[in-house]
């Protein structure tokens, strides 16, 4: 498996998409911190509220803001799902990488670790573009820089974590329909349909699964410690299901 | 003691109702080159996609190098299905790099003796989608070769060729086969090319295998031998019994079949003509595996419709 990682390692480095989507990511950080503004999609009342938009922004206040304005990445790292299990189903690769004896499950779980570890230093680089955009403008950091680095790392995990699920039921959906075109629009529709069903029906145990609120909601502190877990729990335990079924589809699927 | 390198049994497969493969059975030894010949349809992909796990194995057993086949037998298999599959937007030295770290393989030089092996020394840094449909044949067999099988699966390769890229490919194959030591499964419609480099045959009709035959097994049944005129049939199968030794059918009261091409003609004509016979004429009649699927082919046809 780690072989498998190393190729799509390489195969991502020698892919123009992964460039632009890094420079997506680093511009899109500077713009927020550098013009104070905050965007995204799903941004609540309560995480807008962690941020006082007339005061001057430290360096803490930008990376809030980019937490805030994360939920437009999801969209934009739709690429790193096309690119590492996409293009293996429209140029047909997956016969020589599932004839190089690798076996099914090391297969699904190489492809979602290849977009977990890509999504995550994404992330990394986006909170570190905030930080280097907002030292260019000469702003105080507005907490300690342990604690902003402790931030800026923790964020990106939990942005990285939360994203993958969401990809990771993705690849089953691209499994079950071999479509990337479907499977890429379920990344898209997906937050966006629970969300809004969540906020017209009131079903409140939607809320587990409204996976990008969830991961600003935590990179914001405004779920509270006794609650976290089962956040995290409903999480990955739909990862693992997910995982499960992808590997149970694609060892019945006639490839 | 021959090596079985591979050994179908009793698979089968079906789509919905329809059955593609039925009830097949056969081995490969080490250093065959089998070729399985069959229509559009009749089930050669997908006896190579079962054997290779792109497709669900239900029914009957696959047995790659004496193990029952998993991945890690796999691992020493070389396969092209259908159409070479290969990152368009990558190189051909790129795609070979991609295989090579997964597959483990560090040495460098090996990518650089692939290309020059298959002829894609002037192509290493086009990319994929750029290659025409004969450089991308040959970039899915250095892909499928890199690893250094032991068993080569290769499903119509010789689709899209130009006559010196079949040419080319042939002589790639013998190589493969007799350098390397490659046991080969190859199919094709191209009759006449597979006839050129298989040394053993399966015919697939309608999902089942009809008939195994070897090329030396083919060449006896293809070759009709001479076909002798003659004015006194009798006397003549006499004189081949007493002076020649080969085997015979008298056709009718004309003509005897001569089981074999070695036979020295000049001497035949020598020997029925001292003993008074008249020679009209000696043709040398041969069969080509085209002929042969076609008869059996035909005959299958022939004894379904009378059943019928």
């Amino acid at each position: 498996m780690l072989n498998q990682l190393r190729t799509d390692f390489y195969r991502l480095s020698h892919t123009l998409g992964i460039y632009l989507t890094l420079l997506f990511a680093i511009g899109y950080s500077a713009v927020i911190t550098g013009k104070n503004i905050v965007g995204g999609i799903m941004v609540t009342t309560d995480s807008m509220a962690k941020l006082d938009s007339s005061k001057l922004w430290t360096l803490k206040d930008g990376i809030n803001a980019s937490t805030l304005s994360s939920s437009l990445l999801v969209y934009a790292f739709i690429g790193i799902f096309v690119m590492t299990i996409g293009y293996e189903f429209s140029q047909k690769t997956y016969k020589n990488t599932l004839v190089s004896g690798i076996t099914r499950t090391q297969f699904i779980i190489s492809k979602y670790l290849v977009m977990l570890i890509n999504i995550f230093v994404l992330s990394l680089v986006y909170f570190f573009t905030s930080i280097v955009t907002g030292m260019l403008l000469s702003r105080s950091v507005g907490t300690s820089w342990s604690k902003l680095l402790a931030t800026v790392f923790k964020t990106s995990l939990v942005i990285a974590f939360f994203i993958s699920v969401i990809f990771g039921l993705a690849i089953l959906v691209l499994l079950l329909t071999s479509s990337i075109v479907i499977g890429s629009i379920f990344i898209v529709i997906c937050p966006i349909l629970v969300t809004t069903v969540h906020n017209i029906a009131n079903w409140s145990w939607l809320k587990y699964f409204d996976f990008f609120s969830v991961a600003m909601k935590i990179s914001l502190g405004l779920i509270p410690n006794n609650q976290l877990w089962n956040y995290i729990s409903v999480s990955l335990l739909v990862l693992l299901v997910t995982i499960v079924l992808s590997v149970v589809v694609i060892r019945n699927k006639e490839m | 003691m021959m090596k079985t390198i591979l050994s179908v049994n009793n698979i089968s497969k079906s789509f919905g109702r329809y059955k593609a493969i039925d009830n097949v059975s056969f081995s490969l030894q080490k250093g065959d080159i089998y070729g399985l010949i069959g229509s559009n349809g009749a089930g050669k992909t997908t006896i190579m996609r079962l054997i290779t796990q792109l497709s669900p194995l239900k029914v009957g057993e696959i047995k790659l190098f004496d193990q029952k086949n998993n991945q890690q037998a796999l691992k020493h298999v070389g396969a092209v299905i259908e159409t070479p599959a290969a990152f368009g937007k990558l190189t051909v030295q790129e795609n070979l790099k991609l295989v090579a770290i997964q597959r483990g393989i560090n040495d460098s030089k090996k990518i650089t003796e692939i290309i020059k092996f298959v002829g894609l020394t002037e192509k290493v840094h086009t990319e994929a989608k750029n290659l025409s449909l004969g450089q991308r044949q040959r970039l899915g067999l250095a892909i499928a070769i890199l690893p250094e099988p032991d068993l080569l699966i290769l499903d119509e390769p010789i689709n899209g060729l130009d006559p010196s890229g079949i040419i080319e490919f042939r002589k790639l194959l013998k190589k493969l086969n007799q350098e390397k030591q490659i046991t080969i499964l190859i199919s094709s419609h191209i009759l006449t090319e597979l006839y050129q480099v298989s040394t053993r045959f399966g015919f697939i009709y309608n999902g089942q295998l009809i008939k195994e035959i070897t090329k030396e097994e083919l060449d006896k049944a293809n070759q009709s031998g001479l076909v002798l005129t003659v004015d006194d049939v009798s006397k003549a199968a006499q004189v081949i019994d007493q002076k020649f030794m080969e085997k015979f059918t008298v056709v009718d009261d004309k003509n005897i079949l001569i089981h074999s091409l070695g036979i020295d003609s000049s001497k035949l004509n020598r020997e029925l003509v001292e003993n008074g016979i008249s020679v009209i004429s000696l043709t040398k009649e041969e069969k080509s595996l085209e002929d042969y699927y076609t008869n059996l082919i035909g005959g299958i046809k022939n004894a379904q419709s009378i059943k019928n």
